[in-house]
């Protein structure tokens, strides 16, 4: 673990420490990729977490669905809107 | 971001005559809103001289909506939310319009260039401050200081930070959820032009209703928490 660890940071700085040679500092091209990556992953992991607990408090109470389904909407919102900043700073940065 | 214009643009850039398409295409996003801005005033006039006890199939579908709206507004803020109907309801169907606009062959969403998701949150964000001033007068300061005192030089900066990083956030949430897909769908259909990106199309419809939902439900808990009055 510790050492897939280390294989992703060396991937993701291996840009900087190339462009110390005089030349300007750029991300290797598959920088924005492997960002995407971890992001989604990470978001696919707290989404589901937020989706189980949401089918079980729908499944043992059924009677406040409807409050549980909007703030289950309101929370993936904010989840999502973390790997969609990754994806503005991969175009805009 | 690369700009792709709509076969709209195209067409009324041909019939004004204009030689500088790429310079023209940046004009896009404001055609589309100005196309959902006459569909919108168009529609609504309609029903309006057309209104009846009785409902029709489009008199019904707007009696939902705005039941709906009311329904939100209610559950956050009590009987005197319903006097915010005017700009909930439209932000609402305005982002609706347009997101759904981006589903069209031939048109695109005005809010997947960013302008028109910034003008939307930026009018939420001075709207609600000036709700909560109108409400607490200068005392709306106390939502910004936390109940302690010797706790201001702390809370004061944060609360700061976290309200202008609203319309920041409340912005590009929808932008990049309508923009994002669709960069997905222009990428699949690169790769396989044929059935395989309708279901992420009509993915793209869900996403464009829950983006219109979470909009105004955020537009209605922030003008509810500038209004409270238990900080």
């Amino acid at each position: 673990m510790k050492k897939l660890g280390f294989l992703f940071l060396s991937m993701i700085f291996v840009g900087a420490v190339f462009g110390q040679d005089g030349h300007e500092a750029a991300a290797p091209f598959f920088t924005p990729s492997i960002a995407m990556a971890l992001a989604a992953g990470l978001c696919g992991l707290g989404q589901g977490k937020a989706i189980y607990s949401a089918c079980e408090g729908m499944a043992r109470n059924p009677g406040a669905a409807g409050d549980i389904r909007t703030t289950l909407l309101l929370g993936l919102a904010f989840i999502e809107s973390l790997v969609l900043f990754t994806l503005a700073s991969i175009f805009l940065g | 971001m690369e700009i792709h214009p709509s076969l709209l643009t195209y067409w009324i850039a041909h019939l004004m005559g204009v030689e500088d398409l790429h310079h023209f295409a940046y004009k896009d996003h404001i055609i589309a809103a100005g196309l959902t801005f006459v569909l919108l005033t168009v529609f609504g006039l309609v029903l309006r001289a057309r209104m009846s006890l009785v409902p029709g199939k489009a008199q019904q579908v707007m009696e939902l909506f705005v039941s709906g709206v009311y329904g939100l507004l209610e559950e956050n803020m009590g009987k005197e939310g319903r006097k915010y109907i005017p700009l909930i309801a439209t932000l609402g169907l305005f982002i609706l319009i347009s997101n759904l606009m981006g589903m069209v062959p031939g048109l695109s969403s005005s809010t997947g260039n960013y302008n028109t998701p910034v003008a939307c949150a930026l009018i939420v964000f001075v709207y609600y401050n000036f709700q909560g001033i109108k409400e607490h007068g200068f005392g709306y300061i106390k939502q910004f200081t936390g109940p302690i005192w010797w706790m201001v030089p702390l809370m004061l900066p944060i609360e700061i930070i976290s309200h202008c990083a609203r319309p920041f956030s409340l912005s590009m949430r929808l932008f990049m959820n309508i923009a994002g897909e669709h960069l997905v769908v222009g990428i699949i259909a690169g790769i396989a032009p044929w059935v395989i990106p309708i279901p992420l199309m009509a993915l793209g419809l869900l996403a464009a209703c829950i983006q219109t939902f979470i909009f105004v439900m955020l537009t209605t808990l922030y003008i509810a928490g500038a209004k409270s009055h238990d900080h």
